[in-house]
């Protein structure tokens, strides 16, 4: 697979944009690579989120994964600010992991992908 | 990493099947064998480009077979590389049947397959990775029957020159491709027309250098407006009553689907499930049928096509709220034109014009509207840049357009609407 840095830094780029456009106002990210995955943490500072909008991330991101359509539409993800592709995030990814906490206010994302 | 296949006929395969089927018992019934082989002969041993309509060069029953096989050939690939389907599957696959009706053979097809498979091989990549790029690549096909089947060549050379720039072809369309995306940002749904509306023009261009030019082609059958509308008609219904029974005798989901502005990627058959999609998929087929009837102009293998394209996006972005604005703007361009509205140029620019949906549906139905408008103008004239090789000629402008469009809206335009919107979950393949 060609572009694998660039593909993990539009993931998180996607999903700095999903934050952003629910007003995170604090962003921490961590990636570690190992010989054969990456596993993206991201922690973000969001006043309310709604269930909904919960829920919505969660079944975009539980996408299945689909190499195929990451071949040929890895290049849309992380590029436009007036909307999200989440559901290319989840098709990019094996596993995907979504917890909020309305006392701390911390959005945990967790992605895996498997090369 | 070693990619394990798991091999499984999907219900939805089955379902796809069936149709591809009953395209073939179609052909068998509208033609005699004798006939069918006497078209086929046509079809696959004549120029391809555009615009042939394959049920005036070679009749009803060897187009609609040709169409049939030629699907069924691209689910087996799709089946043993143990896919799961899709959106994005279920789309290219109504694309190949329809344009097996105009343009693609069960022949002209293989090089640029094959030429994807090699690109696969030289990346060390499984070839699953790129069938998608590859059966959309097949845009292309024409070539090998212009260089084979024309004259430009004597019939050998022809044909080994044919089958090696096609194979050369498919093997630098995928990085062509997901390169193109990019510049659209996937508001034209038809992206691998724009990336082979470049290619093919780059190759154009290399061939007129040496005095190589493609003969015009039209072919354009007319008086099966009510044969056709019958079986459309049923083929349509059908797909709903099936997406009804699929989404546990619902419409559920269909109002949310109506709702997303269906840019690159918006796969509605995994968001909102398979029954939501096919209920989708056969409304917008009724509906584009019974404008092309309304307006006057003739259903024949090229508007079929561009019919089941639209059907088959109706699983992956496109629904009647973001496509009607689009095509409500062609139309009036083609009204103002100077030609006539049934012209076939007009209708195919029409019914393609969809592709661009996603500005209708993130920016509004005046930018839906505009957008139509602006790729009647550009994709009238463009055809003969890449000498008509590149089937989806419409998926070219709409790159154009969007391209041109896109910034200028994002600039001014404050509102948009978003992906992230009421999505419910339905995960039954």
């Amino acid at each position: 697979m060609k572009h694998i840095t660039l593909r993990n830094i539009k993931l998180v780029d996607e999903l700095m944009s999903f934050c952003y456009k629910y007003g995170a106002k604090k962003i921490n990210i961590n990636i570690e690579n190992t010989d054969n995955k990456v596993i993206i943490d991201l922690k973000a500072y969001i006043e309310h989120i709604s269930e909904k909008t919960l829920e919505i991330l969660n079944t975009l991101l539980s996408a299945p994964r689909c190499r195929e359509m990451e071949e040929y539409y890895w290049n849309l993800s992380g590029n436009d600010d007036t909307d999200t592709e989440l559901t290319l995030v989840g098709m990019m990814s094996d596993e995907a992991e979504i917890n909020y906490n309305p006392d701390t206010k911390l959005l945990k994302i967790t992605l895996k992908r498997i090369f | 990493m070693k990619i394990k296949i798991k091999r499984k006929m999907y219900k939805t395969y089955y379902i796809l099947l069936v149709y591809f089927i009953f395209f073939i018992v179609f052909g068998f019934i509208m033609s005699s064998p004798h006939e069918i082989l006497e078209g086929f002969k046509k079809i696959l041993f004549q120029s391809n480009i555009l615009i042939t309509d394959y049920i005036e060069l070679g009749g009803i029953g060897a187009a609609f077979i040709n169409s049939g096989l030629l699907s069924i050939a691209c689910l087996f690939i799709i089946v043993m590389l143990g896919l799961k389907p899709n959106g994005a599957i279920v789309a290219a696959l109504w694309l190949i049947s329809g344009f097996g009706l105009f343009g693609k053979n069960i022949i002209n097809v293989w090089p640029v397959i094959f030429g994807v498979w090699l690109y696969s091989k030289y990346q060390k990549e499984h070839f699953l990775n790129y069938v998608l790029i590859a059966l959309f690549g097949t845009t292309l096909s024409p070539t090998f029957n212009e260089f084979s089947f024309t004259g430009i060549f004597p019939l050998w050379q022809g044909i080994i020159f044919g089958i090696l720039t096609s194979v050369f072809i498919g093997f630098i369309l995928p990085p062509l491709a997901s390169y193109c995306i990019k510049l659209h940002q996937g508001y034209s749904l038809y992206n691998t027309g724009f990336a082979a509306g470049l290619l093919g023009t780059v190759l154009m261009s290399f061939l007129r250098l040496f005095g190589i030019n493609f003969n015009k082609r039209l072919l354009w059958s007319t008086g099966h407006n009510l044969l056709f509308g019958i079986f459309l008609s049923i083929l349509f219904i059908s797909m709903i009553i099936i997406g009804y029974i699929l989404n546990n005798k619902s419409f559920k989901n269909l109002f949310e689907i109506l709702e997303q502005p269906g840019r690159l990627i918006t796969d509605f058959f995994l968001i909102y499930g398979k029954g939501s999609s096919f209920i989708n998929m056969g409304i917008l087929g009724l509906v584009f049928t019974v404008f092309i009837v309304v307006i006057g102009a003739d259903l024949n293998g090229p508007t079929i096509g561009g019919i089941f394209t639209i059907v088959g996006f109706g699983s992956f972005g496109k629904h009647i709220k973001n496509t009607i604005p689009v095509a409500f703007g062609a139309l009036l361009a083609s009204f103002l034109s100077i030609w006539d509205l049934t012209s076939p140029g007009l209708i195919l620019a029409i019914l393609f014009s969809t592709n661009l949906a996603p500005i209708s549906g993130h920016f509004g139905w005046e930018f839906g509207m505009l957008s139509g408008f602006i790729h009647v103008c550009i994709v009238m004239q463009i055809g003969y840049l890449h000498g008509g090789i590149n089937l989806y000629n419409n998926g070219f402008s709409g790159g154009i357009v969007a391209i041109i469009l896109v910034p200028i809206i994002s600039a001014f335009r404050q509102k948009f609407i978003s992906g992230v919107d009421e999505l419910k979950k339905d995960k039954d393949y």
